[in-house]
């Protein structure tokens, strides 16, 4: 009990001394990289086993995927084992299957006592087995760590089947995917308007507008059009503003409006195309993609037009900006000498670009994870376009899409 | 002018050969006894002649020796003042090498001093740099109280720096992010009064703008941004305040 509460405590004091001071990413990575942690098979009360989505499994998966544990899955507890791998928690539970509902009951315990340190029950839909397993990851992170887990948000896409494209929306380690949209025209560029609803670019009026639907009924209708372009949009975390690119007078530009689409605003005013708005996470600040440049580039300005200046020098080609979620990194592709995209960051005052992939293909549309601390992805290669994850100094690259024709990733709010 | 004794005993030889025998020879006796006192006279002129050249030319000499003497004096003398000379140069020399000692070590203390000097005023700058860097990321994590609080600190204190005009500037701007519109406004007009030729007066004038128009103070809008496009014709932020007032 001692090492885990002196492990314990490190985390909590580590993890406050990382609110008041900046770390550099690799070095806050390599100080919560591997706590080792256990993982034993759930087993039933009742004899009545899962098939699948056993919630040992999906929590040991959660926690594997986030990158701040070294998990090791056993059948059963081994403090032997435990103990020569340096584990000092480990978790354990049951669970009730009685029709169609399923109770399970997790147990974070200290490996070297045994003693419960945190315990949680669920009950529920068995089709809701994944959620409630996810929730107890969250659960193991936000006492650990002190931070929300990711292990409930989801992940936007465009399902591209031939000239098809829909809007779908998966969890964080893609299951469950489910498309929102199913028609024949072009759909793109789905973002998070809020945890319930979606807005997207659209060509089912056949110039490029911009719809809004909800994730559960999946009603949607026109919400931004004009004669010309409406595309790209992205929300303001603060206050819901939407920024999007339009060609409403002519040429393409930076437009805001509120939530309700009321009161729109240009906000650049340039011969050069102006596109892909990403807000910063305090909302006063957006980035962009213009080509005033002669090439595409990101720039950065205040959410009401003022101080617009460029941000990337590196590459002729940079697109894609997204804010991470601490404001202190703009994730974008950029086109390397080879014609190729790869996923970079770079500081919003155009400081320490770097490189993040380097895996084969090319590697465009980053989107950050609610907490900042994984990156998605997509990456095509051989004609196959999939979502990535990985962590934002590029290590733990994993895939979690296999169909092939995912595209454009928006990661929701937690 | 003396007379030479061969001169005379030649004219006597002469005067033998010309005369008869006896009276001749008496006389020639005579004469040549004559002559031969004469000679005898000539000889002892001749040494007195002689001893005088000799004396003469021992005086000569003796001057030669003394003017020699002198000169000698005189060189050494001249030795003297020009070794003198040469030791009053080389101990110039060597006040001059002093003084270029001492006047290459003020040099280099000067120069410690400016470098001190310098690497003060550095450290000023990376201290005022980073004061910013801190506020501008409270700014970025929303945390505004500071970041204000940070911005008025560093204008305050680097009040010299050129920084102290961007941290004004973002004191004004953090009230804008944070609604507090009246006091962005006033934030707005004392940067634009303080820094007339400032690099964010045109920003600010946009802002101004748009934080009477928070205010619903529609006539000072319109007027700062009249301002705005007559000072600052080309600035990006002009060319939203047409796109917006079309």
């Amino acid at each position: 009990m001692k090492c885990v509460t002196t492990s314990l405590l490190f985390i909590l004091l580590a993890s406050a001394a990382a609110t008041a001071e900046q770390f550099d990413l690799d070095v806050y990575a390599s100080k919560f990289d591997s706590i080792p942690v256990g993982v034993i098979d759930f087993v039933s009360t009742n004899g009545t086993v899962l098939s699948k989505d056993l919630p040992g499994n999906v929590i040991a998966g959660d926690l594997d995927f986030c990158g701040r544990f070294l998990v090791m899955k056993k059948p059963q507890f081994d403090s032997a084992l435990f103990a020569d791998s340096g584990i000092g928690i480990y978790i354990d539970g049951q669970y009730t299957v009685e029709g169609n509902t399923v109770m399970i009951e997790c147990f974070l315990r200290d490996a070297a006592s045994r003693e419960l340190i945190i315990g949680k029950k669920y009950k529920g839909d068995t089709k809701f087995l994944r959620s409630m397993s996810h929730r107890y990851s969250n659960e193991i992170v936000e006492m650990l760590f002190g931070e929300r887990g990711i292990f409930e948000s989801r992940l936007l896409f465009v399902r591209a089947q031939g000239k098809r494209k829909n809007i779908a929306i998966m969890d964080f380690d893609g299951h469950n995917s489910v498309n929102l949209t199913n028609n024949d025209v072009i759909n793109i560029f789905p973002v998070f308007s809020d945890k319930s609803t979606v807005i997207w670019t659209s060509y089912q009026k056949g110039t490029p507008d911009l719809f809004r639907g909800s994730i559960y009924s999946g009603a949607s209708k026109l919400f931004i059009y004009s004669k010309g372009i409406e595309s790209s949009a992205d929300v303001s975390p603060i206050d819901g503003t939407i920024a999007y690119a339009s060609s409403r007078r002519g040429n393409l530009d930076i437009y805001t409006c509120n939530p309700d689409a009321s009161g729109t605003k240009q906000l650049t005013v340039h011969y050069g195309v102006d596109t892909s708005p990403s807000w910063s996470p305090n909302g006063y600040q957006i980035a962009f993609t213009s080509d005033r440049s002669g090439n595409p580039q990101i720039y950065c300005m205040d959410a009401d037009g003022a101080n617009q200046r460029r941000v990337t020098f590196h590459s002729k080609y940079a697109d894609s900006p997204a804010w991470s979620p601490k404001g202190d990194w703009i994730a974008y592709h950029s086109m390397s000498q080879n014609g190729k995209f790869d996923i970079w960051m770079i500081s919003p005052d155009g400081s320490d670009p770097v490189q993040i992939t380097s895996i084969a293909g090319s590697n465009e549309y980053p989107t950050w994870s609610p907490d900042g601390s994984l990156v998605a992805f997509v990456n095509s290669y051989g004609g196959r376009n999939d979502i990535y994850v990985m962590k934002p100094n590029g290590s733990r690259v994993r895939r979690i899409t296999s169909s092939g024709e995912a595209k454009m990733p928006d990661w929701s709010d937690f | 002018m003396p007379f030479h004794p061969l001169t005379n005993f030649a004219a006597a030889a002469l005067l033998l050969a010309g005369s008869g025998c006896t009276n001749m020879t008496m006389l020639r006796t005579k004469e040549l006894r004559a002559v031969q006192t004469r000679v005898d006279s000539l000889g002892t002129e001749m040494i007195t002649l002689q001893k005088q050249m000799y004396d003469e030319q021992k005086n000569l000499t003796e001057v030669i020796r003394l003017m020699r003497a002198d000169q000698q004096m005189k060189f050494s003398d001249l030795d003297r003042k020009v070794s003198e000379i040469g030791s009053n140069l080389n101990e110039n020399q060597f006040r001059l090498s002093k003084i270029d000692e001492q006047t290459s070590e003020f040099q280099k203390k000067l120069a410690a001093k400016f470098a001190s000097d310098s690497a003060a005023g550095d450290a000023r700058t990376t201290e005022a740099e980073k004061l910013f860097q801190i506020a501008m990321s409270d700014f970025n994590a929303g945390r505004y109280d500071i970041a204000v609080s940070g911005f008025k600190d560093l204008a305050a204190q680097f009040s010299d720096l050129p920084l102290a005009a961007e941290a004004e500037y973002w004191v004004a701007e953090t009230h804008y992010a944070r609604r507090n519109y009246g006091d962005a406004e006033q934030g707005y007009i004392a940067y634009v009064k303080k820094y007339p030729q400032g690099p964010r007066l045109c920003v600010a004038l946009y802002k101004l703008g748009l934080a009477y128009d928070k205010q619903n103070k529609a006539k000072s809008k319109k007027m700062v941004w009249k301002k705005a496009l007559e000072q600052c014709p080309d600035s990006p932020e002009i060319q939203v305040i047409k796109a917006q007032t079309k």
